[in-house]
């Protein structure tokens, strides 16, 4: 058996060229229906978009028909009622201020009152200040003058006891320097009429005589 | 050695504050060679001590009081109590007028010997003022035994009587 291998590849091309050819017709076909369904979604969307925004104006409009309805009513009767609405407002505004100025008189009178205190209080405590600081000074003054006087005495009685002590050692003194005159005299002369008459031998027995008084007068006694 | 020692046997070196510092030098001296213990007791009184006081201590320490004058611990404690007592000996002083004779001084520590009880150094202390007689001065008491108290008696009636006549109290 003869293999026609011309006729194969030849077949074999042709089936592979129309598998190609298939296959980008296959592709090029999806990617058309791909964008024709985009297509329509935006006309949709659009539609829809153009829909909701109608809406909206609409909606829009009656609101502002409502309102300026409102308004004109609003304003019918505010008319109306303005004059009622001002005494309203002036009496109560003359409340506030009467209430203000009652408030404002009694808060005067507690701070007057509140500054009379602390002028008292003070003025109190000025004097007590005064009052104590004049009796401290008082007494100050007064022991000072005693203390004075207590010195000026103490002075004088040690001026005057000086002065007695310095008359009587004086007069001492001259008692005493008259007696140690009397008495050098006297001296001098037993020494000149006795001293050449006492012999040694008397001397000596009036020595041992001072010595007999003396033990007789318990100086040795022990 | 607590027992009082007879100071009699050394009364001649022993009559005034004079002799009494001798003999407490010499006591001293033999001390200081007893200590040094170079020679005995004995041998330091024969050549140290000036005789006859040499003797006077010997013939105490060894014939009175048994002291063996070879043991340098007997003799130190037998010389030491006797300088203490002979330090300690009281002074009485004589205040008299004219300086005394050997003959009065020895009358007198003849009489301190027989009269006063222990024994006592007499010292003399010269005074012309006092004309005659005596001040006799022991242990804190003083008597004045002379002509010029006597006369200073007269003087003191003197005195009352000036005080008297100015009005002071007598």
């Amino acid at each position: 058996m003869e293999i026609n291998l011309p006729g194969i590849i030849t077949f074999v091309a042709f089936i592979g060229a129309f598998s190609v050819m298939g296959g980008i017709a296959l592709f090029i076909y999806q990617v058309l229906e791909r964008e024709r369904k985009i297509e329509a979604k935006e006309k949709s969307t659009l539609s829809e978009y153009e829909s909701i925004i109608k809406k909206a104006h609409d909606q829009a409009a009656e609101l502002l028909d409502k309102t300026k309805t409102a308004s004109n009513k609003l304003v019918s009767e505010a008319t109306n009622t303005g004059g009622e609405l001002e005494k309203t407002l002036d009496s109560t505004l003359k409340a506030m201020a009467d209430k203000h100025t009652q408030s404002l008189i009694a808060e005067a009178g507690m701070f007057r009152k509140d500054y009379e205190d602390k002028i008292l209080q003070m003025q109190n405590a000025i004097n007590q200040e005064v009052t104590k600081t004049l009796q401290t000074f008082t007494q100050s003054l007064l022991t000072k003058t005693t203390s004075a006087e207590e010195l000026v005495s103490e002075k004088t009685n040690e001026l005057m006891e000086a002065a007695n002590n310095e008359i009587e050692k004086h007069k001492k003194e001259r008692l005493e320097k008259i007696d140690e005159e009397i008495i050098q005299m006297v001296q001098k002369i037993s020494n000149e009429i006795l001293g050449l008459t006492i012999p040694p031998e008397l001397h000596r027995e009036l020595i041992v005589k001072a010595l007999e008084k003396s033990k007789a007068e318990g100086v040795f006694d022990i | 050695m607590k027992d009082i020692i007879n100071l009699y046997p050394l009364s001649n070196y022993l009559q005034t504050s004079h002799h009494i510092k001798e003999v407490i030098y010499a006591l001293d001296k033999l001390h200081d060679e007893i200590f040094k213990k170079q020679r005995t007791p004995l041998e330091v009184l024969k050549t140290d001590v000036p005789f006859p006081l040499s003797d006077s201590l010997i013939n105490l320490a060894t014939n009175d009081y048994k002291i063996d004058l070879n043991s340098s611990i007997d003799a130190e404690m037998f010389f030491t109590e006797l300088r203490e007592q002979i330090a300690q000996l009281p002074i009485l002083t004589i205040t008299v007028a004219e300086a005394p004779t050997l003959d009065l001084v020895k009358q007198i520590n003849d009489w301190v010997i027989a009269n006063v009880k222990g024994f006592a150094a007499t010292d003399f202390v010269i005074e012309k003022s006092l004309i005659g007689g005596a001040i006799i001065d022991f242990k804190g008491k003083t008597r004045d035994h002379t002509i010029k108290k006597l006369i200073t008696g007269v003087s003191t009636l003197k005195d009352a009587s000036i005080k008297v006549i100015s009005g002071m109290p007598t």
